[in-house]
């Protein structure tokens, strides 16, 4: 009942049309009112007190770093390379697009970033080459939601603070599942693009790639930092994001020699009001998250679920198919922040690894951003594609279709996450 | 007139304080790294000062986010409303979002004047810094929200316009923008290295 | 007439908190025949203990049992507990805090919105490090010992000596896998369950520090009991205290007997050692101690000399 109540608030209040922060405000309310307790200290204080963690710091940390970054042009730099490397493949701007993607995955949480700069630079030149451009927006949109299952991640920063999961084991057991995401897009464009003729580029000569390569390892560095810091133990995920903030404005400052005071301010307020959106948000989520542990939110649906309690297999299945569901009409950060503090009781519970769990639940809501009908990616590759959102959704099933058999894989073969997982610990 | 001034001034200020805040926390974490790294010691203060801004840094970048239309919403069903239903859909929701601020303005005030006296551990100031954020954000969201629902009832609006938050081709707008000022400033140093 | 109310416990059901969390609240039912209605919250699934004593003060939540020292920062007196090299053994700990000192520092409570029911025992605090064992007041000098968030804590690791670090829990691990310090100070459950025993060679029985648990009542919800059902939490907080007590020891035996088995070095400090110790610490006990504290001290002091001769 208490579960029905959350829910019919959650999605009354937002069909309202207001800010979803408020609309999970008014559902923990409704909770509250609903238990007969209702007291307006719970909201204040569980609000600030989610915002109040050193962890979530990461999040403004990891959005500035790539703040400096793009300010520098880091993007073209990116595609730069990549089209050094693979463009003179045949469909080589496609693979260009996904290695690009992958490697802006390791320097930026934000799926909805990384598409935009692709697109804006790919599509574009896909389209002047000769690509079916709605095939290239799909595949540049499969691409970007690489983002959040590659460190650096802030869907895993979330889902790490919500669940009580160590972030930086989160964050390397997110690599393997990443490069797999790629190397499905890799099949499923070798595939649609087979019997596709255009002409593909010259080849680069060694001399003219390490010359690329040069002007780009300032920012391959910075992957080499995040992961590297984190797998010695030299950082936190938090202290990680710092540095990484850090090392950012000093290649643009003295490498690229782009950031001059008056955008490092402008950098600096985008990363302060984009985090103050996503944290305010997770800020609302706690004062929910307390409701639905006061209202035994969780047993209640363990109870429903009570029938496969016992095969893990099953119940994770159950639990990412209505991630997926909700995917398909929600954003990726609210569903991370509604749906893991009901799932994660259940889970331990069943003695699934929350880790496992973790990078397999990242992955599901992530395809959700290029799901339709709402699909945030989608809408942005739509729009900087030039294409109608019925085109955006031909071209990026066969690449959905890719990723979800990942998905399942990872489902039927767990030892894909957690045995690389192991070996970062 | 004097309003619209006077928000701006207000907005203003407000990106100047979380910019200024969120920079001083970089350096705060900054510094303790280098500080343990490099010099085998460590800035006591810088933990808990850093998350005392961070939390202000997120409150009142909400209130900006809010007059800014940028918070993440659903508008699937209040895009096909008409412009009467729209109206009434605004003064609906923001009457229930205001109801939310005045929640955190009571609580947070009950629980800045119990923590006036509870000290941080190392900082040494009152607990009531961090809850008097909550207190802030009441009443600003509160002024921000009734701003704008004054704003979209009775301004000359296209209706497409007439929703409390940002539709997705705003955001994208947005981002679209801050590429190109990217992308210039790139075609712009490759004309200057190349003129070198 | 059915009373319900939420207890927040920081730590899992297994530790020796949630046990005695467990106990009181089945005491506690048994006796009022199921009318009063405790429900636990374990891992700290309500939030920290700061924010949760918050809680209490302001009402919405009704128990909770932080170690004394997130009380300092609200009430300075329970900082003497804090005192490093306070006390030799759990007796003396037992005199001052269920005596008249206890007392004391409990009637304190009220005027901030909370009832203290009674002190459990999280145990005593031994430093482990990676380089060598602490058998003397010299082995101190070359180590970097981390110092958690409080003052007291920080000066009582430089004047023995050594050099602190301020680290929150969870940068713990990896700055000592790393080495970026050498050591820490936590009771040996708590080592055992951060796991820092994989990553530390030497523990030495340095009982630096002794850590009380305190359990706490909402006053908004303690005012609105009748005056049975007061006396029948406290009574059933101080026999589960019996019971806490045990169980915290038996851990803590149980968890040094592990590390030993999975190589820790484990060392005794001998009692002139542990003198010297508190007699390198007592310029902290004079900084710290002002005002009305220098009072508690002296008490605290008097009752530990009873025990001691
Ligand atoms: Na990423
Ligand atoms: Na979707």
């Amino acid at each position: 009942m208490t579960a029905a109540v959350f829910l019919s608030g959650l999605l009354g209040a937002m069909l309202l049309g207001m800010p979803i922060a408020f609309a999970v405000l008014i559902s923990a309310v409704l909770l509250m009112l609903f238990l007969g307790e209702f007291d307006p200290q719970v909201v204040a204080q569980n609000a600030i007190g989610g915002a109040d963690n050193f962890v979530l710091m990461a999040v403004p940390f990891f959005i500035l770093a790539g703040e400096f970054m793009n300010a520098g042009g880091l993007s073209r730099r990116i595609v730069d390379m990549a089209m050094a490397f693979v463009g003179h493949l045949r469909g080589g701007l496609g693979y260009v697009a996904i290695l690009a993607a992958l490697v802006l995955a390791s320097l930026s949480g934000s799926a909805v970033a990384d598409t935009a700069a692709l697109g804006a630079l790919l599509v574009p030149m896909m389209r002047e080459a000769g690509y079916n451009t709605e095939r290239a927006c799909g595949l540049i949109a499969a691409g970007g939601i690489i983002a959040p299952v590659i460190p650096p991640s802030i869907g895993f920063l979330l889902f790490g603070v919500v669940a009580n999961v160590s972030i930086t084991q989160l964050f390397m057991a997110g690599i393997v599942p990443g490069a797999m995401m790629a190397i499905s897009l890799v099949a499923a464009w070798w595939w649609v693009s087979r019997r596709d003729s255009f002409n593909p580029a010259p080849r680069m000569p060694w001399i003219g790639r390490i010359g690329v390569l040069g002007r780009g390892v300032w920012a391959l560095m910075m992957p080499v930092i995040i992961i590297g810091g984190l797998k010695m133990g030299v950082f936190t995920p938090t202290e990680a994001a710092v540095v990484a903030a850090f090392y950012a404005l000093f290649v643009g400052v003295f490498v690229y020699r782009e950031l001059n005071l008056k955008s490092i301010y402008h950098c600096l307020l985008i990363a302060a009001r984009t985090s103050a959106v996503v944290l305010i948000l997770v800020a609302m989520a706690m004062v929910a998250s307390y409701m639905i542990t006061i209202a035994d939110v969780p047993g209640q649906i363990g109870a429903w679920l009570e029938p496969i309690a016992d095969r893990p297999g099953m119940l994770v299945s159950a639990m990412l198919l209505i991630a997926f569901g909700l995917g398909m009409v929600l954003d990726f950060i609210p569903i991370v922040l509604v749906l893991t503090p009901v799932f994660m009781p259940i889970i331990r519970a069943a003695g699934v690894d929350p880790v496992y769990f973790g990078v397999v639940f990242i992955m599901t809501v992530a395809i959700g951003m290029i799901t339709p009908p709402v699909g945030v990616v989608l809408n942005v590759i739509a729009s900087i594609g030039k294409v109608s959102m019925e085109r955006a959704v031909r071209g990026v099933l066969p690449f959905l279709a890719a990723e979800a058999l990942i998905v399942i894989l990872l489902l039927l073969f767990p030892a894909f996450v957690t045995v690389p997982a192991g070996w970062w610990r | 007139m004097f309003f619209d001034r006077m928000t701006r001034v207000v907005t203003r200020m407000l990106e100047v304080v979380i910019v200024v805040s969120l920079a001083l926390m970089a350096i705060l974490v900054f510094g303790n790294v280098v500080l343990r790294y490099g010099f085998d010691s460590g800035l006591a203060v810088s933990d808990e000062l850093a998350r005392l801004l961070f939390v202000w840094v997120i409150f009142l970048g909400a209130i900006l986010a809010s007059r800014e239309h940028a918070h993440i919403g659903l508008d699937a069903l209040v895009r096909r409303l008409s412009p009467f239903w729209k109206k009434v859909f605004i003064c609906l929701s923001g009457t229930l979002m205001l109801g939310c601020c005045a929640l955190f303005v009571i609580g947070g005030w009950s629980q800045t004047v119990i923590n006036l006296d509870n000290t941080y551990p190392v900082l040494g100031i009152s607990y009531a810094w961090l809850y008097a954020a909550a207190v802030v954000f009441g009443i600003g969201m509160a002024i921000s929200i009734a701003y704008n629902v004054f704003d979209a009832v009775t301004r000359p609006h296209t209706p497409a316009e007439l929703v409390l938050i940002r539709d997705m081709e705003d955001r994208i707008g947005e981002e679209m923008v801050l590429l190109a000022d990217a992308a210039e400033a790139f075609e712009h140093n490759k004309r200057k290295e190349n003129s070198k | 007439q059915e009373i319900t109310a939420k207890f927040s416990v920081t730590l899992p059901e297994a530790s020796h908190q949630g046990q005695g969390v467990a106990k009181f609240v089945q005491l506690v039912k048994e006796r009022s025949q199921g009318r009063i209605e405790i429900k636990p919250y374990y891992n700290a699934a309500l939030g920290n203990d700061v924010q949760v004593t918050s809680a209490l003060q302001g009402g919405s939540i009704q128990f909770v049992v932080p170690q004394t020292t997130t009380l300092t920062g609200m009430i300075k007196e329970f900082e003497v507990l804090d005192y490093p090299f306070l006390f030799d053994s759990e007796q003396e700990a037992e005199a001052v805090l269920d005596g008249a000192v206890g007392q004391r520092l409990l009637d304190t409570l009220p005027e901030k919105g909370l009832v203290g029911l009674a002190f459990w025992e999280n145990g005593f605090f031994n430093f482990t490090n990676s380089r060598h064992p602490i058998a003397k007041l010299e082995d101190f000098n070359d180590l970097k010992l981390r110092a958690v968030q409080a003052k007291i804590s920080q000066e009582s690791i430089k004047t023995l000596g050594a050099t602190p670090v301020p680290l929150a829990v969870p940068e713990l691990f990896t700055a000592l896998e790393t080495r970026t310090v050498d050591g820490q100070g936590t009771p040996a459950t708590v080592t055992t369950a951060l796991r820092l025993d994989e990553v530390q060679k030497y523990l030495s029985k340095t009982r630096h520090t002794y850590g009380a648990f305190i359990p706490l009542v909402s006053k908004k919800f303690w005012d609105k009991l009748s005056e049975d059902d007061r006396k029948l939490l406290l009574q059933a907080a101080i026999d589960a205290r019996t019971y806490q007590r045990g169980v915290a020891r038996d851990q803590d035996r149980d968890a040094l007997a592990r590390m030993a088995a999975k190589g820790v070095a484990i060392n005794e400090v001998s009692p002139a050692e542990r003198t010297r110790m508190r007699e390198a610490s007592k310029p902290i006990w004079d900084a710290f101690a002002q005002g009305s504290m220098v009072e508690v001290l002296q008490a605290t002091q008097a009752e530990i000399a009873k025990v001691r001769k």
